[in-house]
């Protein structure tokens, strides 16, 4: 079940009833709601994957427990290692084990050797890298004594499962989530209000901005041998907005759906594409997962704790790892790889944490400097997109190679080219917004606080048409593949 | 929570309000009596797709209007046509354009797909009925909402003008003057045809079926007619089926085979359709067809 359909406009109303009106008597019954209307949620998608979720959730679940019960550090140990390898060998297989075995017999051919790799004919089990960190953050937590286990299943579960979060984050954890679903939980109209804002700006994002992006980004990738330089770029740049609608529009709909539940979910985006540097960038992006690798891989790793040369290691195994997270190609981890070199430069020289503040706080335009900072920063992460974007490392080349040639000075050119600048004028429409609220959580927020009711409404009510009239040509949100 | 349920169905509420209103003047505006009403020697009917609204330039067909629209299904068709009908009960006989891409499946994405679906959908969307409207919701959801939501706004402009106006040749259809010359190169496109694995659009042709329906019970006479094609068209590869569909679901009707009618190579645009001066060859030949038992 998709957040942009007509299934979820009518599931989440009915959950959202229930919850309030018929299972209100306490939060354990609210839970057992939420829990069965999250495997609902899910087996929509694919009812045969959900006992694969339902036993990493029974796995993590069982071994917390051990591991917490645990007499002996040895004990302890044992049920950690064995929640992590069963958790990361789900992973393996269903994500990564085609890749290998593709890619050994590749390395092998380079030797004059020829061997037909035994591959895998399995779907990716939507939300399996999601739902795994999940998980594993808490194994983790508990194995560092963070925290204890959780004795009660269904809270659990409903920690793993909670449906907005399910198949693409944001990546919560147990420190942050469980506590709010043991505790009784009241209706907030303004927490409700801000929910239905940040769905509405969410919906915006991706079937307006991202589904309409996505139309000639897929066009241009495509079929990119054809088209001019200039094209090119443009369609760098679709691909660019499409990713960042696509995803944080998610995110949005996620974090709002959880606040109808009176639920708050951690942030995932903070407008990445305002930074001012790379390290900016990542602070602002995929918030979740990012601090995930911070708090699960570099720290444990060391850190910045071991100087500069252990800093560059460390910063560059989260990179290829967090490439490697998003897919198993090539493609992600030299985008990840690609990202480690742009932030280099301030590791090494120690302004990574130079941008910790929002640009221009309080003003409404940056400075010159901040300007030329955030376009500059904004090239870059074009650029690493396409790499994402790419099918294999050759298109990817080839791409780039493309751009560069003498037909980037000339006009774009391609089928639809009407269709396209109405694209370009909603996306200015929406980065304007975006500028506008950049102080708040999503840019909305606030937006008309200030004015008169009906003023306020009428500009909600122009969101809602755009979404029906300026919808895209639906997309799969890009993360479902993740 | 009172507070919020009232204030979100009073959100909800305005906005199906502003809907329901819409939809009704649709209803009543778009195809008004007045407008759809033609002159009274206006006896024939000619429906069919780009074929057709290239080929028949009513200029030279007497007492004939040609609402033929390139791109059409026969799902839009028979909407048009029902209300052409209804309005203009003067009229006694339909010609349709039957060729053999109408029974091909790819007529489906003429039905349905994103470019078709909002084009007529926006235009003929309020004549539909429940039927019609559930297979297009069923075959393409979001297509579908999103060319619903497009008619809103650009139908309500559409009635702005809310004097007594006359439906324009173009915007329900009508003759497309066409002033280019068949290149050869373009044979190559009907080449690539005929490679392909061959099946039929049902969902097309049950809307053909309903149009010849509803002209049987109205008694109007139904004519199919081929359009003539170049020569370079290979129909083979769709032959056998197209006259099996012939003979077995429209063999009462009457069939006007116009497909190796001589039309000299400058008389064709490309080598489905014709250009103007083969159009007024056609038409000249068409008149005589149309009005000689008038």
């Amino acid at each position: 079940m998709l957040f942009n359909t007509l299934s979820y406009a009518i599931f989440l109303p009915i959950v959202f009833i229930l919850y309030w009106f018929v299972f209100n008597k306490s939060y354990k019954y609210q839970n057992t709601l939420l829990l069965i209307s999250s495997y609902f949620f899910y087996a929509c998608w694919d009812w045969r994957f959900l006992f694969l979720l339902i036993f990493s959730t029974v796995l993590d679940y069982y071994t917390g427990i051990k591991m917490s019960d645990a007499k002996n550090k040895k004990y302890k140990k044992y049920w950690f290692w064995l929640s992590i390898s069963v958790n990361l060998g789900f992973l393996g297989v269903f994500k990564y084990y085609n890749f290998f075995a593709d890619s050994f017999a590749d390395a092998i051919a380079n030797f004059g050797l020829h061997v037909d790799p035994w591959t895998l004919k399995v779907i990716l089990p939507v939300g399996i890298s999601f739902y795994t960190f999940h998980g594993l953050s808490y194994v983790i937590d508990i194995y560092k004594d963070r925290i204890k286990a959780e004795k009660n299943f269904l809270d659990y579960s409903v920690f793993v499962c909670f449906f907005p979060l399910l198949v693409a984050g944001p990546i919560e954890r147990a420190t942050h989530l469980l506590p709010q679903i043991q505790r009784n939980r009241k209706f907030d109209y303004n927490r409700a209000v801000d929910g239905l804002r940040q769905i509405l700006w969410g919906l915006f994002k991706k079937v307006v901005i991202a589904d309409n992006c996505a139309e000639f980004a897929n066009l241009i990738f495509d079929n990119h041998s054809s088209y001019s330089g200039s094209t090119l770029l443009l369609g760098a740049v679709f691909f660019t907005v499409q990713i960042y609608g696509d995803f944080s529009g998610y995110s949005d709909i996620a974090i709002g759906t959880a606040k109808l539940f009176g639920i708050d979910l951690l942030k995932n985006f903070a407008f990445p594409y305002f930074s001012r540097d790379i390290a900016e960038f990542w602070r602002r992006w995929h918030i979740s997962l990012s601090s995930w690798f911070r708090d699960y891989l570099y720290i444990p790793l060391g850190g910045s704790k071991g100087g500069t040369w252990m800093k560059v290691r460390n910063t560059f195994i989260i990179f290829l790892v967090s490439g490697f997270w998003h897919g198993a190609n090539w493609t992600y981890i030299i985008w990840g790889f690609l990202n480690a070199i742009y932030i280099m430069p301030s590791i090494i020289f120690n302004t990574n944490r130079a941008n910790l503040d929002i640009v221009a706080s309080g003003k409404y335009f940056p400075s010159l400097k901040e300007f030329f900072q955030i376009i500059i920063t904004f090239t870059l992460t074009v650029f690493a997109w396409i790499f994402f974007r790419a099918k294999n490392l050759s298109e990817a080349f080839d791409y780039i190679i493309s751009i560069f040639s003498h037909s980037l000075f000339k006009l774009p050119q391609f089928r639809g080219l009407t269709k396209a600048l109405i694209t370009i004028l909603l996306t200015l429409f929406f980065f304007i917004l975006e500028w506008i609220g950049r102080e708040n959580n999503f840019a909305i927020q606030k937006i008309g606080f200030r004015w008169n009711s009906k003023l306020r409404w009428l500009f909600y009510f122009v969101l809602v048409f755009s979404i029906f009239y300026f919808a895209g040509k639906e997309q799969v949100f890009i993360y479902f593949n993740f | 929570m009172k507070k919020f349920i009232k204030r979100l169905l009073l959100f909800l509420t305005i906005i199906i309000g502003f809907v329901f209103i819409d939809i009704c003047l649709q209803k009543t505006l778009l195809f008004r009596d007045e407008d759809m009403k033609f002159a009274k020697n206006i006896h024939t009917l000619i429906l069919g797709h780009s074929h057709t609204a290239n080929s028949c330039n009513t200029k030279y067909i007497k007492n004939s209007i040609n609402l033929a629209s390139p791109g059409e299904a026969y799902i839009y068709t028979y909407f048009k046509a029902k209300k052409v009908i209804e309005t203009n009960p003067q009229i006694k006989k339909v010609y349709v354009e039957f060729t053999n891409n109408q029974i091909d499946k790819h007529m489906d994405n003429w039905i349905w797909d994103d470019t078709h679906l909002q084009y007529n959908f926006i235009s003929y969307g309020v004549l539909m009925d429940y039927d019609a409207l559930s297979l297009l919701y069923k075959k393409n959801p979001s297509g579908f909402v999103t060319a619903f939501s497009k008619g809103l706004f650009n139908n309500l402009l559409k009635m702005v003008p809310l004097k007594k106006r006359k439906i324009q040749y173009g915007s329900i259809g009508g003759f497309k003057t066409n002033n280019q010359i068949f290149i050869n190169s373009k044979v190559t496109k009907n080449k690539k045809m005929t490679s392909s694995n061959y099946e039929i659009s049902e969902s097309n042709l049950y809307y053909l079926e309903q149009i010849v329906k509803y002209c049987k019970q109205r008694k109007i006479e139904v004519i199919l007619v081929r359009s003539p094609m170049h020569k370079t068209y290979h129909v083979s590869f769709s032959e056998n089926e197209y006259n099996k569909i012939l003979s077995k679901k429209f063999k009462d009707i009457k069939f006007i085979d116009n497909k190796d009618f001589p039309i000299p190579d400058n008389g064709f645009h490309d080598i489905e359709h014709l250009n103007s001066t083969g159009a007024k060859f056609y038409s000249q030949y068409f008149n005589k067809l149309v009005n000689e038992n008038n």
